[in-house]
Parts: C-alpha cells; sequence; structure tokens
C-alpha cells in the first residue's frame, strides 16, 4: 500500500502529471494575460520528450558523474518534500512532529543543485547564473521561512498535521495569517525562479543561466524539476495557509485542485504583469520589506497566542 | 537659400592663398576644394573653433586619381553645412592627419578609411581594425578605384594582380578602338558630307 | 517503430525550440523574425519557444548574408546546438547572400557555411512567410507529408532535356490569347 502511495498516489506519477498540467495552466494564463492563444494542452509533454530525444552534450573539462548526478538529487529531493505535505487530509505520507521545518529544508537542495550545475559547467554565463541563484536564496529564504512558521506559531506546532488541527477549531485564525500568505506568495517566486525574481535564468542576460550547458534528458530533467517544485510549492502554501479539508476524498481532492490552481494562478498573473528585478534590487527589497514585515506577523502571532 | 557669402569672406580672409575658385555652393553647403594636410590642419581648427562649425557629422573617403581625398561634412548652430576636402599629396604616400583631438567620434570613420583605402591617418590611437575581418590580408584596399571584387578569391585571400592587369589593358585596348572607330566614322560622314556640298556646287 | 520512438517523434514535431542569430544581416529580417514571436502573430501555438543557449534550441533561425568575420562564431554555434538540429535561412540575403553576395568580404548565403534545412525568401520575408516555413519544416519531420502522390521520376539528363522539348512544343501550339488582335476582329464586326 505505501508502495503504492509512494509511486502513484500521491508520490512519483501524480506529481509528474500534476507538474505537466500546473506548467500548462500557467503558460495558457501567461499566454491569455498577453492577448495570445498559447500552447495546446499537450505542450509540457511534448517538450519533456523532445528534450529526452536530444544527444546530451558534456562539456570537456566537466566531471562527468557530477554533471549528469545533480538533476538526479534536485528531483528527488523535490520528490522526498512533496511526500511529506498533506493534500487531502491533515495526515502526509509519512506524519511527524517537525515535518514543516524538514519540507523546508528538502527544498533548499534543489537551488543548492541549480548552483552547483551553474559551477561546475565552467562557462561565463553558467557561472553568473549559479552566483545569482545563490544570492537569491539569501534573500529569500529569510522571509519564506518567516511567513511559513508564522501560522505553525500561532498553531503551537511545528507539522502540518498539528497546524490542521489548530486552524480547523479556529477557522477564523486564518485571516490573522493574511500578511504572511502574502509574504509567502512573493518569496515564493524567489525561489521557484519566477518573474520578477528570475535573475537567476534571465535569458536577454546570461543566455540560460545555470542550464547554459546542460542538453538532452539532463535538461529534461531540470525543467521537469522545476515544474515539479512549482506544484511542491504550491501545495506547501496550500498545506499552511489554507488547511481546510473535507472528511470525503473525492471532495477533499477537488478542494486540494482549487487551492493549487488559485495559488498558481496569482503567481501566473504576477509572471506576466510584472517586470525582472536586478539581484541588488531583490536582495535590498526581501531583506527591507519582506523580512520587515514577517517579523511585524510573527511578533502579532505571539500576542495573539499569549492572548488567546 | 542660405547665405554662404560671409562664410566664403571670412576664410578667404584667414587664408589669402585658397582663391575664389577653390569655393562652390549649390544652395544648401558650400564645398571647399582639396587641400594637403598641413594646412588642412590650420583651416579646420580655423573653421572648427572660430566660425563655431563644431558640429561633425562624418568623414568619408574618395579615390580622385592621383591621390585621396576625405571629405568632412560640419555644421554650425544655424544649420549651415560645409564641406571641407582633405588630400594626401598622391597615391603612394598616403599621409593624412586626423581629426580626432577635435572630434572623438571621427575614431571610426578615420579606422575606416585606413581600412578601406590605405590612407594613413596619423593621431589615432592604438586600437583594434575595423572594419574589415581580422583575417583579412594586407595591402588590399576594396575601396580603391583600381581593386575589384571578381579579382579577389574569398576562398585563399589573394587578389589575382596578372589577371587584374589584363584586364585593365583590355579595357583600355577596347575604349582606344572604339575611339578610334568613331573618329573614322565622323571623319568619313565629314568627307561625304564635303562631297556632296561639291556635287551640289558642280550640278549648279 | 517502437512507441517511445513514435512518441519522441511526436514530440519533436510538436515542440520544436528556436534560437535566434544574426550573421551579418541589416537586422531588417530580425525585426521580422522578432515580430514573429508577438503576441500578434505568436508563435507559441506551434510550440515554438525562442531559448538564449544553442544547446537547448533545435532550429537556429539565423538571417543575413555571412561574412568573413561572422563565419567562424556562425559554425560555433551551429556546432553546439545538440542533434537533432535543423537550420533555417530566413530572407533573401541567407539563402543566397542577396545584394551583398558579390561584396568584398561576404562569403555568401548560410549554406556556404552549415547546411540549411529550409529557405524562406525576402527582403525582408515577412511573418507570415516565417511561420508558414517553420511549418512547413515540421511537416517535413514526419516522413509521409511533403512526398506528392504520383511523382515524375526521371531518370536521366537525355528525359529531362526530352520532357522540356515537348512542353515547349506543346506551349507553341497552342493559341495565346491575343487581346489586341480580338479586340480588333471585334471592332470590325461590330462596325
Amino acid at each position: 500500500m505505501e508502495f503504492f502511495q509512494m509511486l502513484v498516489f500521491p508520490g512519483l506519477i501524480f506529481l509528474s502529471v500534476y507538474s505537466f498540467a500546473l506548467e500548462y495552466f500557467d503558460r495558457i494564463v501567461y499566454a491569455r494575460l498577453q492577448n495570445r492563444q498559447g500552447p495546446p494542452w499537450y505542450q509540457p509533454i511534448a517538450d519533456f520528450f523532445k528534450l529526452l530525444g536530444k544527444e546530451v552534450i558534456v562539456p570537456a573539462s566537466v566531471s562527468k558523474l557530477w554533471f549528469k548526478l545533480l538533476p538526479v538529487f534536485a528531483y528527488a529531493a523535490n520528490l522526498a518534500a512533496f511526500l511529506y505535505i498533506p493534500l487531502t487530509s491533515a495526515n502526509s505520507l509519512y506524519p511527524f512532529s517537525g515535518d514543516l521545518i524538514v519540507v523546508l529544508y528538502l527544498l533548499t537542495i534543489p537551488t543548492l543543485c541549480f548552483f552547483l550545475a551553474g559551477y561546475i559547467s565552467e562557462g561565463v554565463y553558467s557561472g553568473l547564473g549559479a552566483v545569482r541563484a545563490l544570492t537569491q536564496l539569501f534573500a529569500y529564504e529569510v522571509p519564506l521561512f518567516m511567513a511559513l512558521l508564522a501560522p505553525a506559531i500561532l498553531a503551537d506546532s511545528w507539522s502540518f498535521a498539528g497546524i490542521s488541527a489548530y486552524y480547523s477549531a479556529h477557522p477564523i485564525m486564518m485571516l490573522v495569517n493574511i500578511p504572511a500568505f502574502i509574504i509567502a506568495i512573493i518569496a515564493a517566486q524567489g525561489k521557484l525562479e519566477r518573474t520578477p525574481f528570475d535573475a537567476p535564468e534571465a535569458e536577454t542576460e546570461i543566455v540560460a543561466g545555470a542550464f547554459t550547458e546542460y542538453s538532452g534528458k539532463l535538461l529534461a530533467l531540470f525543467r521537469f524539476t522545476v515544474d515539479a517544485e512549482l506544484v511542491v510549492v504550491a501545495s506547501l502554501l496550500a498545506a499552511v495557509f489554507l488547511p481546510f479539508y473535507a472528511s470525503n476524498f473525492i471532495i477533499s481532492f477537488i478542494l486540494y485542485l482549487l487551492k493549487t490552481v488559485f495559488i498558481v494562478f496569482i503567481l501566473a498573473v504576477f509572471k506576466g504583469l510584472m517586470a525582472r528585478l536586478r539581484i541588488e534590487q531583490i536582495v535590498a527589497f526581501c531583506w527591507k520589506w519582506l523580512i520587515g514585515i514577517g517579523l511585524l506577523q510573527i511578533v502579532l502571532n505571539v500576542i495573539i497566542k499569549g492572548a488567546f | 537659400m542660405l547665405d554662404f557669402h560671409t562664410l566664403k569672406n571670412s576664410i578667404i580672409e584667414r587664408f589669402p592663398n585658397l582663391s575664389d575658385e577653390y569655393f562652390r555652393e549649390d544652395g544648401t553647403r558650400l564645398w571647399v576644394k582639396a587641400v594637403l594636410p598641413q594646412e588642412f590642419i590650420t583651416l579646420f581648427d580655423f573653421v572648427v573653433k572660430e566660425l563655431r562649425f563644431d558640429n561633425f557629422h562624418m568623414t568619408v573617403g574618395l579615390d580622385s586619381g592621383d591621390y585621396f581625398e576625405i571629405i568632412y561634412l560640419l555644421s554650425n548652430a544655424e544649420n549651415q553645412m560645409l564641406n571641407l576636402r582633405q588630400r594626401t599629396v598622391s597615391r603612394d604616400d598616403t599621409f593624412a592627419a586626423s581629426v580626432y583631438p577635435y572630434f572623438e567620434n571621427a575614431l571610426f570613420h578615420e579606422r575606416e578609411l585606413i581600412d578601406l583605402f590605405g590612407i594613413d591617418v596619423q593621431g589615432l590611437p592604438a586600437g583594434h581594425r575595423y572594419p574589415l575581418p581580422d583575417k583579412w590580408p594586407d595591402d588590399n584596399y576594396p575601396l580603391r578605384k583600381d581593386w575589384k571584387t571578381e579579382f579577389f578569391d574569398k576562398k585563399t585571400l589573394t587578389y589575382d594582380h596578372e589577371a587584374a592587369a589584363e584586364a585593365e589593358r583590355l579595357r583600355l585596348e577596347e575604349e582606344a578602338r572604339k575611339k578610334a572607330a568613331r573618329e573614322a566614322a565622323i571623319a568619313a560622314a565629314k568627307a561625304k558630307k564635303a562631297q556632296q556640298e561639291k556635287e551640289a556646287q558642280a550640278n549648279e | 517503430m517502437n512507441p517511445l520512438k513514435k512518441l519522441i517523434k511526436w514530440a519533436q514535431r510538436k515542440s520544436p525550440w528556436i534560437i535566434h542569430f544574426n550573421a551579418g544581416a541589416c537586422n531588417g529580417c530580425d525585426i521580422e523574425v522578432v515580430d514573429a514571436l508577438t503576441p500578434r502573430f505568436d508563435l507559441e501555438r506551434f510550440g515554438v519557444l525562442q531559448k538564449g543557449s544553442p544547446r537547448h534550441a533545435d532550429v537556429l533561425v539565423c538571417t543575413g548574408a555571412v561574412t568573413m568575420q561572422t563565419a567562424d562564431r556562425l559554425k560555433n554555434i551551429y556546432d553546439q546546438m545538440a542533434e537533432p538540429k535543423f537550420v533555417v535561412a530566413v530572407g533573401t540575403c541567407a539563402c543566397s547572400g542577396g545584394v551583398f553576395g558579390d561584396c568584398y568580404c561576404v562569403k555568401g548565403g548560410i549554406d556556404a557555411v552549415i547546411p540549411v534545412s529550409a529557405y524562406i525568401p525576402g527582403c525582408a520575408a515577412r511573418p507570415e512567410a516565417i511561420i508558414d516555413g517553420v511549418v512547413k519544416l515540421l511537416s517535413t519531420l514526419e516522413d509521409k507529408k511533403l512526398q506528392p502522390k504520383n511523382p515524375i521520376v526521371i531518370n536521366s539528363e537525355k528525359e529531362l532535356a526530352d520532357m522540356l522539348d515537348e512542353a515547349e512544343a506543346a506551349e507553341e501550339n497552342t493559341e495565346t490569347e491575343n487581346f489586341e488582335e480580338n479586340k480588333a476582329k471585334e471592332d470590325n464586326e461590330n462596325a
């Protein structure tokens, strides 16, 4: 039974299918905002399989083993994080006290893998992209953690199950966390390297960032990781800020789909409406504004927890 | 119609050896005939600094047979345009003075003259050649009138001088032949006309 | 063909990623290529994405007559692309050198340096023409599409010469419309 859950639902196969679906949804919203048609529904699948059929070129002076392993590590970290996030009920596949923290730390591994991939590629553009990815990690990491831990402080628990239990008992408290939700959505765009925080992959500036020298199935796996990260982060935000579930599995599943689609819709609208920020603007913005509001939110939550 | 009379007079006043025939105007601009480098620099300095023609547009080169010319387009605040020319001494002695000390944007224009005409412009800072490719062979100046692309082999990057000389010789022969034929036709027509007149006179 | 190969062949047709390179053009065709990527013409509905890195792209969309200076760079970019790759020459200068073909430092069209899969003439080639060319190139990836139903097979040069003579003779024998003659005839009849 557990094997089935790990491989099919909510594991590998569900993550793959849903990441294709959400990438399609993201591209369609982006296209419609630009008043154009957008790709057909099978486009992410076509992209993935086309890349599988391409030749893999490894630069001569690069360590072959690490060049080929890094995409695997990145995807594996995303999959592992996904297994700890509850989708349709308060309990995920392996719930334990503190799994929120574990998920947050698992989600930093893909960013480190992107940095390493760009660094060992030994090219000008890959190096620049890698350094920018790591700089951006320092920028959005703290606000993201703050925003995700504020509801946990209020709920007095570091696990998804505890958070869900608290907010089911006191639904009105979900409104207290709205500033944290806003910060989390903004910082999530940094994690996902989306406009306006897509300096690490700025196509017009540094060719393709950390992935410049990747081709073929390795690139397919990296792009797949980026898509899967979208699903994982959206599910994480849904699990922490919108932790209401239904008792019926079908209704709960539909609720989960609606929650993640809503979050991805907000992200896609941001992508379509905004321009790219420079890397020093990203760092300044995150450290000044996001952390400022994050601190206020945590203080507010501590006060409310003490009061009630 | 812009008034170039005062402009011409002020130049002639300072440089009396430029007689009237050095100037030509055509309603939009004043053309000054070519002067040698030493005199040109003083003329240029005067025109830019004192007559305030300090809007520098561009410079182009010209292959005038016996020597090379460089044409400079200048204009002033009232939008009067002036064309100055500098000439080299001869086709072989290609020294020319640069206007880079006055206008730094002349840099690319004069690099182009060096590359495409072979004019030796002195006074530019060090830098890469422009605009010819890096592998271009020396001593091939494409914009000279005696250098034709059809004799340049792009694969081996060599210029076929014999073929060019042969073609030039053939062309000159052809021209001489045509000229002789034309003159013969004119002479024949004249002779025929004279004969006809004589016949008409004889008939009277 | 086993199903995975079929799937990959289908995917190659549906998702051509392009990289755009200017090998010495006047920028007219470049503007049109960029125009084809804007929302008005929307190449993304064919799955076309513009990528920056040559390693990610399938199709090299190239404009301009190749000069001696850009020839090495163009070859470099073509070599960096991963197989299977295609080249599309956009504009008359890219097809054959155009008006600049006999210039002193121009090597010719794109096919002087790299093998070209599709030629899109025009000066500048319109975005509609570029889209049409790309779509035709994609349809050749499926092995059957562009083959004519009853192809004419010519086995030797003599046969070709005979065919051309026949066609010429046939053209002389047909009555061509001589507008003025007919009009004169009509006028005479009416008068």
